[in-house]
C-alpha cells in the first residue's frame, strides 16, 4: 500500500458525521457464535486490533451487547448489513 | 493419524473431511439455500428471522426499517447464496488425500481463500440455521442424549467442531 498526502478538508463539511454521531451500532449476545468467530469478525469488518475486538467481545457475552461503531445513520445501516452478512445479531438506534 | 482437519501450505487451505462427512456438509449447505431461496409461507419463520434481522429495534423507525430491509435484505440473500454455492462446489472436489498428508481415509480439498471464508461465513449460517432449529440456548446442559433431535445436534455438534478449527488453524 502507498501513503497518500492528507487533503485538506473544509472544516465546516461534516463528511463523517464524527461532530453529530447520534446512532450506534449494537451487537447483541446470542447462544451459536463461537467467541472466536466474533472476534474475527469484528476485527475484519472495523479493522479493530485483537485487543480492541476481544474486549467488546467479552462485553457482548457478559453484558449481553455492546456498541460496536456509531456515526451517520446510513453509515450505521451499512454497519448492520455488513454484520448480517457474517451472523452477528446487530440493531441500530439513536445514542441516547 | 493427523490429529488436524486444516493446514495452510502453498497451494491454498488443505481441509481434510471423510467422504460421507463431505456429502452431508454438501446436502445440509443444499438444504440452507432451498429455504432462504424459497419465499417462506408462514411469516414468522424463527430460522428466516435469526439469518435476516431487523436494523431498527425501535417500532418508531419502521419506515426507515422497511426503506432499509428493501435494500438490504435482497443483497444479504444473494450473498448467503453465494457463500453457499461456493462451499457445495468446493467439496465437489474432494479426492484421497496423498499418503504423506498421514490423513487415513480421509479425503482431502484446497480451498481458495475465497472458498475458505466461505466455509467460515457458511458453516456459521448452518450453525445459526440448526441451532435455531434445536433451541440452542446458552444454558445447555448435559441432557443433549434425551435431545429428540439427536440427528440435527449430531450434525450442529459437527459443524461447530469443524468451525472451531478453521479458527484456530487458519484464522488465529
Amino acid at each position: 500500500m502507498t501513503e497518500s498526502p492528507v487533503p485538506i478538508l473544509d472544516p465546516d463539511l461534516d463528511t463523517d458525521g464524527a461532530l453529530d454521531t447520534p446512532w450506534v451500532v449494537i451487537v447483541w449476545n446470542d447462544p451459536v457464535n463461537l467467541m472466536s468467530y466474533v472476534v474475527h469478525v469484528l476485527q475484519k469488518l472495523f479493522g479493530y486490533s485483537k485487543e480492541k475486538a476481544t474486549q467488546l467481545m467479552m462485553q457482548v457475552h457478559q453484558d449481553g451487547k455492546a456498541v460496536v461503531s456509531s456515526g451517520r445513520r446510513d453509515a450505521c445501516e451499512h454497519d448492520v448489513s455488513r454484520l448480517h452478512a457474517h451472523g452477528l445479531w446487530a440493531t441500530m438506534q439513536k445514542d441516547d | 493419524m493427523r490429529d488436524t482437519r486444516f493446514s495452510v501450505s502453498l497451494e491454498g487451505v488443505e481441509a481434510f473431511l471423510f467422504e460421507e462427512e463431505a456429502r452431508m456438509f454438501a446436502d445440509i449447505a443444499a438444504d440452507l439455500r432451498a429455504i432462504i431461496e424459497t419465499p417462506s409461507l408462514e411469516e414468522q419463520d424463527p430460522v428466516r428471522e435469526r439469518l435476516f434481522p431487523r436494523a431498527y429495534l425501535d417500532p418508531t423507525e419502521e419506515t426507515a426499517e422497511m426503506t432499509w430491509a428493501a435494500f438490504a435484505h435482497p443483497e444479504l440473500l444473494d450473498s448467503r447464496v453465494a457463500t453457499l454455492v461456493l462451499v457445495i462446489e468446493s467439496l465437489k472436489r474432494i479426492e484421497p488425500a496423498p499418503p504423506e498428508k498421514d490423513a487415513g481415509n480421509m479425503g482431502m480439498i484446497i480451498l481458495s481463500p475465497e472458498e475458505t471464508e466461505s466455509w467460515l461465513k457458511g458453516i456459521n449460517d448452518l450453525r445459526l440455521a440448526l441451532g435455531t432449529r434445536l433451541g440452542i440456548n446458552e444454558e445447555e446442559s448435559d441432557l443433549d442424549s434425551l435431545d429428540p433431535h439427536e440427528g440435527l445436534r449430531g450434525i450442529y455438534n459437527w459443524l461447530t467442531a469443524l468451525q472451531q478449527e478453521l479458527l484456530e488453524q487458519v484464522y488465529l
